[in-house]
């Protein structure tokens, strides 16, 4: 049961922060902060500068991803902003625009 | 939408349903606004608007003002409630702030210290709250609808910075004293029909000995200022050491015991010019909203 989960209907205008399993069919605006994996998907909308350790994207993000471990750009994701992780795959058919920091 | 039960009162146990669902270490601070239900387990502070019920679970803590269809709370809720449709206290629930809806129950255990008001939420107290929300002072709520949508469109990533520096302000809620948590709840209540009021069945004690406090105060206007309280369906439940004249509930004179409003009329009759309420100690209250909250014991 330690997972959040916003619904489609859902607008969050602030932060989200904790570590718990975040996954979004809504709309977040400001901020999200989550210890665990945070799932963006298809349909939902992230305006909001990104952390957490597994970041997997099916709908669509404006702002910046910090991941710990992985990013993940699913097909039809969208995704505008600087990703920053050691691991990052983008898939064949998501849209990216932005730079890429691995850690080098 | 809930479940509702046969009193169309949302059910603590309707979750089949249910998308929408912080978790337990989950915390989210802001607007929170939707049109589905959501189950809190963790913490949700700022505002709630929800077409839908929310429900607030026995570890969920709520710092917010919300403004829901249907509100059940099992959790921790400190800031007022507004239901369109009904507000359910459970056994569980510890609750400060003041309740608007219709429909409101509070279940043996529940602890809540606040204003009831039985009125349907204030529309135009909701759009006041809306746009001091986005960034804007009361004097702009009166503005039309189509007006603000466009301005709030056009502002909206200035505005950005004051909705979170608005933020921590509201957060210093979170330093009231909670009323204390039940032991447990009434497992062992009878579960009979409650017996009349004693009061009613004794024959008339004299006059002096009842408390003239509830039928000598004047009612005075329910803040927000906008709130005219209806008389018949308007029930204030504080606890006596925060009342405070502001909220003080009307009563209908036609409501009252004959003993209550014999001893009105001869303490009216005796004290020429010197009003029977001062005679009454009351405890000096900061304004509604603000007072400090204590243990309800």
């Amino acid at each position: 049961m330690a997972s959040t989960v916003i619904g489609s209907s859902i607008v969050i205008d602030g932060e989200i922060s904790g570590e718990d399993h975040l996954v979004v069919h809504g709309t977040v605006k400001g901020r999200i902060n989550v210890r665990d994996s945070l799932v963006v998907e298809n349909g939902g909308l992230v305006e909001a500068t990104v952390e957490s350790s597994t970041i997997t994207v099916n709908g669509t993000v404006n702002g910046d991803i910090s991941a710990s471990e992985r990013a993940e750009l699913r097909p039809n994701s969208t995704v505008i902003g600087d990703i920053r992780a050691p691991r990052i795959l983008i898939a064949d058919g998501a849209s990216f625009k932005g730079n890429v920091d691995m850690g080098g | 939408m809930a479940q509702k039960t046969k009193n169309n009162l949302p059910s603590p146990d309707a979750s089949a349903e249910v998308v929408t669902h912080i978790g337990s270490g989950t915390r989210v601070v802001g607007r929170l606004s939707g049109q589905e239900d959501i189950r809190v387990h963790g913490t949700v502070e700022g505002v709630v608007r929800l077409g839908a019920a929310l429900f607030v679970e026995p570890e969920g803590v709520v710092l917010a003002e919300v403004w829901a269809h249907d509100v059940v709370v099992s959790g921790t809720v400190v800031g007022n409630i507004h239901a369109e449709n009904a507000v359910v206290l459970t056994a569980t629930a510890r609750v400060v702030g003041d309740l608007r809806s219709p429909r409101i129950s509070l279940e043996p255990g529940a602890a809540f210290r606040g204003a009831i008001s039985m009125d349907p939420p204030d529309v135009e107290a909701l759009e006041a709250e809306a746009s001091a929300s986005r960034g804007y002072g009361a004097s702009r709520s009166a503005a039309a609808p189509t007006v603000r949508g466009a301005i709030s469109e056009r502002q909206a990533p200035a505005n950005g910075e004051t909705r979170r520096a608005q933020a921590p302000a509201r957060t210093q809620q979170s330093s009231v004293r909670l009323p204390p948590r039940r032991a447990q709840a009434f497992t062992a209540a009878p579960t009979r029909a409650p017996e009349p009021r004693v009061w009613a069945r004794e024959p008339v004690r004299p006059a002096q000995r009842l408390p003239a406090a509830p039928v000598a105060f004047q009612p005075a206007p329910f803040q927000p200022s906008s709130f005219q309280p209806a008389e018949d369906d308007t029930i204030i439940v504080q606890h006596a050491a925060i009342r405070s004249s502001d909220d003080r509930p009307r009563r209908r004179t036609g409501a009252l015991p004959s003993d209550l409003a014999a001893e009105r009329t001869s303490d009216l009759a005796v004290g020429a010019g010197d009003e029977p309420r001062k005679k009454l100690a009351r405890p000096k209250t900061l304004a509604r909203g603000k007072h400090k909250v204590e243990r309800v014991d």
